[in-house]
């Protein structure tokens, strides 16, 4: 069993189920990794894509990928784990955030 | 000539059957994405192993209680949004279950165990001691 593991066989690629929420600052992601943990979790935003891979040691890997353009900040993304659940606030840009307009008297 | 049919009779046949159907209606596949694979059930030895992948629970969330050769199994989820925000997208189900299944007499019900790991349970159903291999030792004559 082992030396076919050495060999790195292609693990089973599952596609994670996500809830997305959102409210005016941040966009959060929540999604179902159970067994993962965080050692072996791999999180990435490029180009508008949130991407990410929960492997199971020598079982299989979670994968996401979902789009948020330039609606997200990239460098206000914060990443949580608990329970195999895997969460996600993602900020919203400033310029894409709704402004309240003040109409002056 | 006589064949020992392999039947039905199990005890975790039914057990896995349900179980499987269990799982589907836990968490329904979101529409074109791949269902996990579910549920695992490992014989060894010393004893029957199931794993289920239970994403979200904590302890508090699940009940599994051994009476009378029955298993029970009980458990809750909510996926709901959290206050303040609103649903852009939603694959993650709501959960709220209760099982009972009968483990037939191969199963040491006193010794059952269970552990919730990273959102996964496993329960490990000792054997009872006849039913475990037992090696023979052969005396030299």
């Amino acid at each position: 069993m082992s030396e076919q593991l050495s060999k790195a066989p292609a693990l089973p690629r599952i596609t994670a189920a996500v809830d997305v929420f959102e409210n005016d600052e941040h966009y959060l992601v929540r999604a179902d990794v159970p067994g993962a943990d965080k050692e072996h979790v791999d999180i990435s935003f490029h180009e508008g894509k949130l991407s990410f891979e929960a492997t199971l040691e020598s079982d299989r890997v979670y994968t996401r990928t979902l789009g948020f353009g330039d609606d997200v900040d990239p460098d206000r993304i914060e990443a949580s784990l608990e329970h195999g659940v895997l969460s996600l606030q993602l900020a919203k840009s400033a310029a894409n955030k709704p402004r309240k307009i003040a109409i002056r008297a | 000539m006589l064949m020992q049919w392999k039947t039905t009779s199990d005890p975790f046949f039914a057990f896995n059957r349900q179980f499987d159907g269990l799982f589907r209606e836990l968490f329904p596949a979101p529409k074109a994405t791949a269902r996990p694979r579910g549920l695992a059930l490992d014989e060894t030895d010393e004893a029957f192993v199931l794993r289920a992948p239970l994403p979200g629970l904590s302890s508090e969330d699940l009940s599994v209680e051994v009476e009378n050769g029955t298993l029970k199994l009980s458990a809750k989820r909510s996926t709901s949004a959290p206050e303040g925000y609103t649903t852009v997208r939603r694959e993650r189900g709501d959960l709220s279950f209760e099982r009972s299944v009968r483990l037939g007499p191969k199963v040491d019900t006193d010794a059952i165990e269970a552990k919730l790991e990273h959102g996964v349970l496993t329960i490990t159903m000792p054997k009872r001691a006849e039913q475990k291999p037992r090696q023979i030792a052969i005396v030299a004559a």
